[in-house]
């Protein structure tokens, strides 16, 4: 047979005009846009948790970040709700503060349980006129949801209201992406990177938090969880030994699966039973030898 | 594919840059299954390849180009979409169009494409996908991919050979 043939026989699912159409209205609405200009990297939101600021350079939902000028040129890397993609922080092309009311009146409601995650926002930008940098707190938080029912959601609530002056916008949204984390998903913390997945039960990745080393936090060499515990399906916590720091090698038995914590990384493996992990820390090692540390509740299920 | 069609579409008709992406739907999202190996992913990567292509057509040169420039921007999307994955996920099956199909050569069909997407490299995929998909001569790859044509040459038999034997190494 051949490879054109048996290309031609994979099933296109219904709906593929659907993913069509909104690529070509992405792409009319993108030209509609004057002045679009790419900014890179040198956008990004600061994360402030428990005292510690970072840059979250890449918070996903499936898509990359996209980046867009509104019509007084001010570039924005940020949400695109239609296409699920979350705000990570914008860049101020002309000094000052532009109007963001592209991104207001944007709500999609979602059926919500348990909250097991929050964090905060902080955002920040470059006046090129003079080199400085601006930070704006912004009361933005962002929340997993277990439903109780195996399924996890997400949600993203920002109140832009202190942006600026005569600037309010009010931004909700929450994905209904489900599931939990499959067996064997690592939770990587290495290079300067943290990396939270969570897998919507159908082998899709749901979420993913990435902390980077970009600058003005170029100095971290690595970043491990150092505070993490484990509790089984009844909440009930599983040894105080899987509490601590995992520089070193720690292993949680929690009878139909195993939690391992090695070199910085939180391996889980197993077939049988639930748990959840609880993070709260992960600490930076920096250049220069100090070591900074971020607290937050960081919380996966796990499990069938 | 409807040459009309392609040059009214890379003039700025709208609805027929729609017509004719759907014509070549088929191939872009088989392209991106290919790569991905789930529905989701595939679709996103075919509505990226919608929004870029509808970006770029203004840009290409000749309406003739239309498909195989289409599929390349499907296999560049697919592949930002593999690279931004930070871990292996689950796979679908392969689900296929049975209708017109002997079971038999459903079968022969999910062997072949199995070997393409297990056996085959980034580039080797590539390659073939350009050659036997597309139809696009050695000479056309390695211009388009900016390769020697002895390394698109090597590369083919070497993906060729993978798919005849089922090499693993």
């Amino acid at each position: 047979m051949r490879i054109k043939d048996a290309m031609g026989l994979i099933k296109v699912p219904d709906g593929i005009m659907t993913d069509i159409e909104k690529g070509i209205y992405r792409a009319v609405k993108d030209e509609r846009r004057p002045q679009f200009k790419v900014i890179a990297a040198a956008a990004a939101a600061l994360v402030l948790i428990g005292g510690a600021a970072f840059i979250f350079s890449d918070i996903s939902f499936n898509k990359a970040p996209v980046t867009y000028t509104n019509d007084d040129g001010y570039v924005f890397l940020g949400i695109d709700v239609e296409n699920k993609n979350a705000v990570v922080g914008m860049k101020n092309e002309s000094g000052g503060l532009g109007n963001m009311t592209e991104l207001s009146d944007y709500r999609i409601e979602d059926a919500g349980g348990t909250e097991v995650m929050t964090f905060m926002f902080q955002y920040s930008w470059l006046d090129e006129a003079d080199g400085s940098v601006h930070v704006v707190d912004l009361p933005t938080s962002g929340t997993l949801y277990a439903d109780g029912g195996g399924k996890t959601h997400y949600e993203l609530e920002t109140d832009f209201e202190n942006i600026a002056e005569g600037i309010e916008v009010q931004f909700s949204l929450k994905s209904n992406y489900v599931g939990s984390v499959e067996d064997g998903t690592a939770i990587d913390a290495d290079d300067g990177d943290i990396s939270l997945s969570f897998d919507d039960g159908g082998g899709r990745e749901a979420l993913r938090i990435a902390l980077s080393d970009k600058k003005p936090f170029s100095d971290i060499v690595s970043i491990r969880p150092s505070c993490f515990r484990v509790f089984d399906e009844a909440g009930k916590p599983l040894g105080a030994y899987a509490e601590g720091d995992t520089a070193g090698e720690t292993t949680v038995d929690g009878g139909g699966w195993k939690l391992v914590s090695k070199e910085g990384n939180i391996y889980i493996d197993g077939s049988g039973g639930k748990g959840t992990l609880y993070i709260c820390a992960f600490r930076a090692a920096l250049g220069d030898g100090s070591e900074v540390e971020i607290h937050g509740d960081w919380l996966v299920e796990f499990g069938e | 594919m409807d040459k009309t069609l392609a040059e009214r579409a890379i003039s700025g008709d709208r609805a027929a840059f729609a017509e004719l992406f759907e014509s070549v739907s088929q191939e872009l999202y088989s392209v991106a299954f290919i790569y991905l190996r789930n529905e989701e992913d595939a679709r996103d990567a075919v509505q990226e390849t919608a929004y870029r292509c509808c970006r770029g057509i203004k840009k290409l040169r000749s309406a003739e180009y239309f498909r195989s420039w289409a599929v390349r921007t499907a296999i560049n999307s697919s592949l930002d979409i593999l690279r931004k994955r930070r871990k292996t996920v689950p796979l679908d099956d392969i689900s296929l169009s049975d209708g017109a199909s002997s079971p038999e050569e459903v079968a022969e069909a999910k062997e072949l494409l199995g070997l393409i997407m297990d056996r085959l490299n980034e580039r080797e995929k590539k390659t073939v996908l350009l050659r036997h998909l597309c139809g696009l001569s050695l000479e056309e790859i390695a211009k388009a991919e900016k390769m020697p044509l002895s390394t698109v040459k090597s590369t083919l038999y070497r993906a060729v050979e993978k798919l005849k034997k089922g090499d693993l190494s």
